[in-house]
């Protein structure tokens, strides 16, 4: 897989193999976990951030969008943990109120492109011929712009909210998925058992979905953690640019454009968004590495 | 004069023709006196002829505190730096109309006259040595010194003036109309008397014509030998090149000209006039906020006009900086969409408009309230008109009555990344939400704004609302107006982006275009801001703009003007030796 974009993943290389069937799914997650304490990290960070995403909004103690210009750019104190914006409006609860934005955005964007890009990557890689050179040629005209001026573009032309900005990234995102799957399905269309299930009379249904799908998913589930992060980073990008999530929206990435003028005299404003940005994207990342490594047989420790 | 108190009347006189006095004092005082208006025009008249006849042939710097205009301790630095927030995509300066453009003008380019000191209504000499008119101000007549050059060495004299102006009319581009309103027939009422003598021929009595002159947008004298060079069939004025090229007679000739990145200037050392104090100017472009101020805190810039309110309270403690304050002709407001919103609903809206919270809040202080279009610096502001308060019960009810139901959504655009406008437009949103009504953010980069405000896009296809402000280019109730909401302005014909159309207004913007007295003008212009914000509101005008410099503390003879707004004299600025 070519993948030459700003901010873009390493590229997945999974053998698969299929873990002994005595191990159950609590005892592969405990070994995952101890494999590297930087995996518990992981776990633990996104752990808090996806809690955030759905309890976020009910946890601030403080309207995060109803201004209040008397407390405006106020220090962080004991009523205001993370200090107030320029605005008056407490950051605590802004960035609480906030992960269901950046972090929720991403994953909708994922899941939308992991769905397209599976299905393409499907069809191309099993039905061949035409059919994948058309497909392909397709994905390759959306890989051949760089996906953060592509998705720019997409956001500009479509107009500026949260819903343009999850068209935009998720157009930008699927080529890569087409092209994951398909690389995978053209691997396991020669394998023995889907051999054998073709020569007992399996539909070409039955192995898409029985038996090539199924083995895509570990390949998918890696490449997914990797790609959180940098949706994340993408969504809160666009935003930044005034191209996404328009104010009041609490969103990390319009917090960070609104305090970049005032950082010098409100430390706290740009920080802690900031701050919450990075943490989610170091937590995907160090999951996203420590399943690769976990899954690859070549690093995997015994 | 009045005969009853002859003193002060005396005193009076000396002010205004001093310049000391801007007209709206003067026209105060001399009511507070007991002088007839007659009298009080006499006066005002004695004022600006007060620069008719001067004997220096270029200013010298306006002393500042600490600073000594004779035998002063000069630094040996004779660099200038100066920070833009964008760039300036057409030099041409009979085009260009544009703030920051014509800050880089006033380095390499001349108007025949120029505002003098603070002053809105005196003059003093650029170009142009000596200049007079005829009692009845229908002639005006230009002296220029003999040995004026443009940067091209080509040399500008009566004819290079005329056919200068001839351009800048025929082509018809940007600012045109501060001259074209004066001047329809650049052939026959532009005459050439003798080599160093042009003369000005008016239809009729036109009180306002060297106002106009020494405004700095539009007439600046260009090369005519350049624009012979490089005219061809398709551009006959040669604006593509003057758009990307500089040849004035200006004190500081072009060196460098990237215009997205930065201008540098040098001396110009034929320069008929006295020779400025900086070797170099160089103007530097900045996007962000946040680098300008470093920069001008680090000392590698030396002035900005352009920080936000709330840096400028910081770099206020700033010991090594100094910030000039001084008050404008601007007014800032919110245009509401003229085919969208009935008088009812605009009305209610004005009375939503956060006041308070964006003059303390967001503006600090650089503003105060003001009761329409007409800044208290104009001539024509009429302080009988009331101010609107934030009311967001009678909003409420308005709206109600416009037959804006409860849930309803409206559009907002502003300029990205503008943080000022984007506070203001949630206090704005923060007010609606609390009558029920939605307001929704759009923002859009700067020129994507600019291009939707000035382009022909239909009124039914923009926001409800979108964010502006304006001044004039010379000190008039009608030059500020008629661009923004007379209806021959609207979409890409001018300024009025919202298509404000009230027959009454354009009616009343007709007389006060050939007003002739300053009562008529106040009256006329009384009228026309009434209509405009309170029977049929235009906009929320939200507040009269109070700007500021930052310049290093080193730095003298810098002189802001209300009306050259974010400009540089840089003919008497200077840096002491500290």
């Amino acid at each position: 897989m070519e993948r030459t974009t700003t901010a873009t993943t390493r590229p997945v290389t999974v053998l698969l193999e299929r873990p002994p069937r005595q191990r159950t799914l609590s005892s592969t997650v405990i070994e995952f976990l101890r494999h590297s304490p930087l995996n518990l990290l992981g776990v633990v960070l996104i752990a808090l951030f996806l809690f955030l995403v759905v309890f976020g909004s009910v946890l601030a103690p403080h309207d995060p969008i109803q201004p209040n210009v008397a407390l405006k750019l106020q220090p962080p104190s004991s009523t205001y943990w993370f200090g107030t914006d320029e605005l008056g409006r407490d950051v605590f609860s802004r960035v609480l109120s906030g992960a269901k934005y950046s972090l929720g955005i991403a994953f909708i964007i994922l899941s939308i492109a992991v769905v397209v890009g599976t299905l393409v990557g499907l069809i191309a890689g099993y039905v061949g011929g035409l059919v994948d050179e058309l497909l392909m040629r397709l994905t390759d005209l959306f890989l051949a712009f760089p996906a953060l001026v592509l998705a720019m573009a997409i956001a500009a032309t479509l107009g500026r909210n949260l819903q343009n900005t999850v068209i935009a990234l998720t157009v930008v995102y699927w080529p890569w998925y087409a092209r994951l799957v398909r690389g995978q399905v053209l691997w396991l269309k020669e394998r023995e058992f889907i051999e054998a299930a073709r020569a007992i009379g399996a539909s070409p249904w039955r192995i898409v979905g029985r038996h090539i799908l199924p083995n895509t998913f570990a390949v998918i589930i890696v490449q997914l953690t990797l790609d959180v992060g940098y949706a994340v980073l993408a969504t809160s990008g666009l935003s930044f640019l005034g191209l996404g999530a328009q104010p009041p929206t609490p969103e990390w990435g319009t917090m960070i454009a609104g305090a970049r003028t005032f950082f010098r005299d409100a430390w706290w404003y740009i920080t802690f968004p900031g701050l919450a940005l990075t943490l989610t994207v170091l937590g995907f990342n160090l999951l996203g590495d420590g399943l690769r490594d976990f899954l690859d047989p070549r690093t995997r420790r015994r | 004069m009045d005969p009853r108190r002859p003193e002060e009347s005396l005193a009076l006189l000396l002010a205004a023709r001093s310049g000391r006095l801007t007209r709206r004092q003067i026209l105060s005082r001399g009511l507070a006196l007991g002088l007839s208006t007659p009298t009080i025009l006499a006066l005002l008249a004695a004022c600006s002829r007060g620069g008719e006849t001067p004997t220096a042939p270029a200013p010298a710097a306006t002393p500042q505190p600490g600073q000594t205009p004779t035998g002063r301790r000069e630094s040996t630095n004779r660099e200038f730096v100066v920070l833009f927030f964008g760039g300036v995509p057409d030099l041409d300066p009979q085009s260009a109309y544009d703030n920051q453009a014509s800050a880089l003008f006033l380095a390499c380019y001349e108007m025949l006259i120029k505002l003098k000191g603070e002053s809105t209504f005196d003059y003093e000499p650029m170009l142009a040595r000596e200049w007079s008119h005829n009692d009845n101000f229908t002639e005006f007549t230009f002296k220029l010194p003999p040995n004026a050059v443009f940067h091209d060495g080509s040399p500008c004299d009566a004819d290079a003036v005329k056919r200068s102006f001839t351009r800048f009319l025929k082509m018809g581009r940007g600012p045109v109309n501060v001259i074209s309103r004066f001047v329809e027939d650049p052939d026959l009422q532009i005459q050439v008397v003798d080599t160093t003598t042009i003369k000005f021929v008016m239809t009729k009595p036109q009180p306002l014509f060297l106002a106009a002159m020494a405004s700095e947008y539009g007439p600046l004298i260009v090369s005519p030998k350049a624009w012979d060079e490089h005219k061809t069939a398709d551009d006959e004025f040669a604006h593509d090149w003057f758009s990307q090229n500089i040849v004035g007679t200006g004190p500081y000739k072009p060196v460098e000209l990237l215009q997205q990145e930065r201008f540098v200037f040098e001396r110009f050392e034929q320069y008929h006039g006295e020779r400025p104090f900086f070797d170099r100017i160089i103007a530097r472009v900045v996007p962000e906020d946040a680098t300008r101020r470093q920069l001008m805190e680090t000392g590698e810039a030396h002035a900005c006009a352009y920080i936000n309110p709330e840096d400028l309270l910081a770099m206020k403690q700033n010991p090594n900086l100094q910030i000039v304050e001084y008050d404008t002709t601007e007014v800032d407001w919110i245009r509401m969409n003229y085919a969208r919103l009935n008088a009812k609903a605009r009305q209610g809206f004005c009375y939503a408009w956060p006041y308070q919270e964006v003059i303390e809040k967001v503006l600090r202080g650089y503003a105060k309230p003001i009761n329409g279009p007409i800044a208290d610096t104009v001539i024509g502001y009429d302080p009988s008109i009331p101010t609107y308060t934030t009311d967001l019960q009678k909003a409420k009810q308005l709206l109600s009555e416009a037959g804006i139901k409860e849930g309803d959504t409206f559009t907002y655009m502003y300029s990205s990344g503008d943080q000022t406008d984007a506070a203001m437009a949630q206090l704005f949103q923060a007010n609606l939400a609390q009558i029920g009504i939605r307001l929704e953010l759009q923002q859009v980069e700067r020129a994507a704004l600019l291009e939707l405000a000035y382009g022909d896009t239909p009124p039914e296809q923009r926001p409800h609302f979108m964010s502006g402000g304006w001044w004039p280019d010379y000190n008039d109730s009608w030059n500020q107006i008629y661009p923004n909401y007379h209806s021959d302005s609207v979409g890409s014909k001018g300024s009025n982006a919202m298509f404000y159309q009230n027959p009454e207004v354009d009616r009343l913007m007709n007389q006060l275009k050939d007003a002739a007295t300053e009562d008529e003008i106040r009256r006329l212009t009384g009228q026309i801001v009434r209509i405009l914000t309170w029977d049929d509101p235009a906009a929320i005008f939200y507040a009269q703009i109070k700007k500021a410099t930052v310049l290093q503390k080193d730095i003298r003879g810098y002189v802001p003007n209300p009306i050259y707004i974010n400009s540089y004299n840089f003919w008497a600025m200077w840096r002491e030796a500290l």
